[in-house]
């Protein structure tokens, strides 16, 4: 069965369609990519699925049970985690930051720090531990949105551009951390404009475009699909 | 090793105020020691809320709560107030479910003006039931001394009463912050759409809250009427003396902290008796002047409270005595 | 144009600038690249003026601009368009352009500039009543580009333009860059998009724990191995 399944979706804000009629599936342990222009409504789809807004039509099921009607809070409990494109960090320190979902798990303050102390080590955030998330690069802050997401002990996670303001070779450094994710049973959708890495841990690619699903396949064949070249890629090799 | 020496410098310090009342006979000096015990509970319990982010300029309704039904329940009833205390609980638990209506739906300042209309409907109710409250004229609680009654001779027993409170009720201040309940309303107040989505229930912690700040209040409340004897609408309910009072010093001690309600408390309540007394003579509400002044003074200046001021000494002072505990 | 000499630059306990040098000249594009936490924004903010340092000194058009206000160093014609673009979401986009044009002397050409930067950026004219927050990413960042031109500035430094855009959004922006030089406007690219960058850069620095490690023209930068290893995920 699969662990995600979407079904005619769709979200209108006023007369703008964000996300029009979208059907996929996502299978347990998968790493499925979502690429699409600016505005094509991909950040909309992830508010969608962890509910921070409803859907105007369709369905959306989590290992057969819907999530229609659920609010953002009881989603992330059946297993949806998820990062913010702008990070969004509490006003408390790193760890503070990451004991708060792992203190839905557990009401033991004791056992969430350790908790989160785990996740900040996977992350190589440990040594922050105690600074406040302001005083840190977007890169690590974007790090803490994903150590705040692994807290809750997701079984889907949504990553919404996690590896924004980093350069090429630390995109290479970090794209190991998301397949071990994988690895530990997590399943994987993420969003991110920087094709080397999609190419490199996709194993499907959904292209997103003016609100509907476009295109899907493996990231060899999406790349070379022509809308998607016309509509995101730009005619010339994305290497240069 | 040396993380005894706070534990006995807090002993001491405790040992102090308990021998407050065998050297001070004044009873207003007593009275000034017993509001301001009074005051840290309430603020503390005000306090308990603004974790979430929420302010409330509508606690003296639940103070009232807590004051009415206890004294109702003995007066009318022949009920100990020790017994009355439960009642308290359940109306101010009432109380706090109808707030928990506009809580949920409104934020910031919408919300505020909510509970200070909760608090208006109330008071307009004390007011005209006059078969049950005696209406403005007040009800009295009569003078029938002992421990069941909580009615005494001599103020010291009151003194300790309200140690006692001021100290339950910061204790309870502090073990919220420091739950899980607590790091979710952190979380909350920071941003309530990520919260969500880490699994945080923003109504149920925020109505928590709510609710165990307003029933820590009614209990207050009760104590405080039999320390007072008479019960107004007007004092009880008084917007200024129990709404915006324990705002107040939560703001200027520090709020959102488990020490800045009390640092607050002990810093406002002498001063506005001691200005009450001397400059509300002089013109009435020129004590607010001051006060307005203090307030602007504080979030102008030091906007995190007294308490931020002192930080970086108790940051020293923890360093000097070796204590590196990650609390606070 | 902008020299900067020995710059020493602390964050409370932790040196975030050592003894950082470096020069932009006029009419040039430069880039400063190096890996996250190097310092990199740390150096705009010093440029700027809203970080402090200690040591060292910068000198604007040779006019030292030492502990000069943040804005006033954008009236002597620095601008910078932030990284995550800081636009003022509820105000309109012609709004938050004509905000860019604060200073006495930006404000007299304030309708000029306003033609050139929708000349530059047509989609902003036809966006020019909407509100900033209502754009998508790629408008954001040329709303925040049209923003920083309004000041009328001799140097405008970006930080991470191309953070959050599409492959093609990004790709137009770094030729977006090119014009704006060409209109002899002196520029100093913080980036991550390390391939781009090299593409329109002129002169590059490479910056590392907060020090300059490598300097000189993009091409040679370029071929070097330590640079095609650490930076291009060669």
């Amino acid at each position: 069965m699969a662990l995600l399944t979407v079904k005619n979706l769709t979200k209108k804000f006023g007369g703008l369609v964000a996300v029009h009629d979208m059907t996929f599936d996502i299978e347990p342990g998968e790493i499925v990519g979502l690429i699409g222009p600016n505005g094509a409504g991909k950040t909309t789809l992830f508010n969608l699925i962890s509910g921070i807004v409803h859907a105007d039509q369709g369905s959306l099921m989590l290992a057969g049970k819907s999530l229609i009607g659920m609010r953002p809070c009881h989603r992330s409990r059946a297993g949806i985690g998820r990062t913010f494109q702008v990070v969004r960090p509490f006003d408390m320190n790193v760890l503070e930051n990451v004991m708060v979902p792992a203190l839905t798990r557990t009401r033991d303050t004791s056992k969430a720090r350790k908790a989160a102390m785990e996740v900040l080590e996977m992350m190589g955030l440990a040594e922050f531990a105690t600074r406040s998330p302001g005083n840190l690069t977007l890169a690590q802050r974007k790090r803490i949105e994903v150590a705040r997401a692994l807290a809750t002990q997701p079984k889907l996670l949504l990553l919404d551009e996690v590896l924004a303001g980093l350069n090429p070779t630390e995109v290479a450094e970090n794209l190991p951390l998301i397949r071990q994710l994988r690895d530990t049973g997590v399943t994987i959708l993420f969003i991110e404009h920087l094709m080397d890495a999609m190419m490199a841990v996709a194993e499907r690619v959904l292209v997103m475009d003016q609100g509907a699903l476009i295109c899907c396949g493996t990231p060899r064949e999406v790349t070379s699909d022509e809308c998607v070249i016309k509509a995101y890629l730009g005619e010339e090799d994305p290497q240069c | 090793m040396k993380k005894y020496t706070l534990w006995i410098a807090g002993g001491l310090g405790a040992l102090l105020l308990l021998l407050v009342p065998l050297y001070f006979k004044s009873t207003f000096v007593l009275h000034i020691y017993t509001l301001t015990f009074f005051y840290i509970g309430l603020t503390a319990a005000w306090n308990i809320m603004a974790y979430g982010g929420n302010l409330s300029l509508g606690h003296a309704s639940f103070f009232a709560i807590g004051a009415y039904v206890g004294a109702l329940l003995y007066v009318k009833l022949g009920i100990s107030p020790w017994i009355g205390l439960t009642g308290a609980v359940a109306a101010s638990f009432v109380g706090g479910m109808i707030l928990s209506m506009p809580l949920i739906r409104l934020r910031g300042p919408f919300f505020t003006l909510a509970t200070i209309a909760f608090t208006e409907v109330l008071r307009l109710i004390a007011i005209d039931w006059r078969d049950l409250t005696h209406g403005s004229a007040g009800l009295n609680i009569p003078f029938d001394l002992g421990w069941l009654n909580l009615t005494f001779k001599s103020g010291a027993p009151f003194y300790y009463i309200a140690l006692a409170l001021a100290v339950g009720s910061v204790w309870l201040s502090r073990w919220v912050r420091y739950s899980a309940l607590g790091y979710h309303l952190r979380a909350a107040a920071s941003d309530d759409q990520a919260a969500e989505a880490l699994g945080v229930d923003f109504n149920l912690v925020q109505i928590t809250a709510l609710l165990i700040s307003a029933t820590l209040t009614a209990v207050l409340g009760l104590f405080y009427a039999f320390y007072s004897y008479v019960l107004e609408p007007a004092t009880l309910f008084s917007f200024e003396l129990f709404s915006l009072q324990p705002a107040l010093n939560a703001i200027i001690g520090g709020m959102g902290t488990v020490w800045g309600p009390v640092i607050g408390a002990v810093f406002m309540t002498p001063l506005g008796e001691f200005l009450r007394f001397y400059l509300g003579t002089i013109q009435q509400g020129l004590n607010y002047v001051v006060y307005g002044i203090i307030l602007i003074m504080t979030v102008r200046f030091f906007p995190g409270g007294i308490l931020s001021l002192l930080t970086p000494l108790g940051v020293r002072f923890k360093r000097w005595i070796g204590d590196t505990g990650d609390n606070q | 144009m902008l020299n900067l000499k020995g710059i020493d630059c602390f964050y409370g306990d932790f040196q975030v600038l050592r003894d950082l040098s470096l020069k932009v000249e006029a009419g040039q594009i430069v880039a400063l690249l190096g890996p996250n936490a190097a310092g990199k924004s740390s150096t705009l903010a010093a440029i700027s003026g809203a970080l402090p340092y200690t040591k060292g000194e910068i000198n604007f058009c040779e006019k030292p601009i030492k502990g000069i206000k943040p804005e006033k160093v954008v009236d002597l014609g620095i601008a910078l368009v932030p990284e995550g673009r800081k636009l003022f979401q509820t105000l309109t986009v012609r709004e938050n352009l004509e905000l860019g044009a604060y200073s006495r002397h930006a404000r007299e050409k304030r309708g000029k500039t306003l033609q050139q930067v929708y000349e530059l950026f047509p989609v902003l004219k036809d966006r020019s009543s909407q509100t900033a927050g209502s754009l998508s990413g790629g408008e954001q960042q040329m709303c925040a580009i049209g923003r920083g031109l309004m000041a009328q500035p001799r140097l405008l430094m970006i930080d991470e333009m191309s953070l959050g855009l599409s492959p093609i959004l990004a790709k137009q922006m770094f030729t977006m860059v090119q014009e704006i030089a060409a209109i002899g406007i002196t520029i100093f690219l913080v980036e991550q998009q390390v391939h781009h960058t090299m593409r329109v850069a002129d002169y590059t620095y490479i910056i590392e724990k907060g020090h300059i490690t490598m300097s000189g023209p993009t091409k040679e930068i370029a071929a070097n191995e330590h640079v095609k290893k650490t930076y291009l995920g060669m």
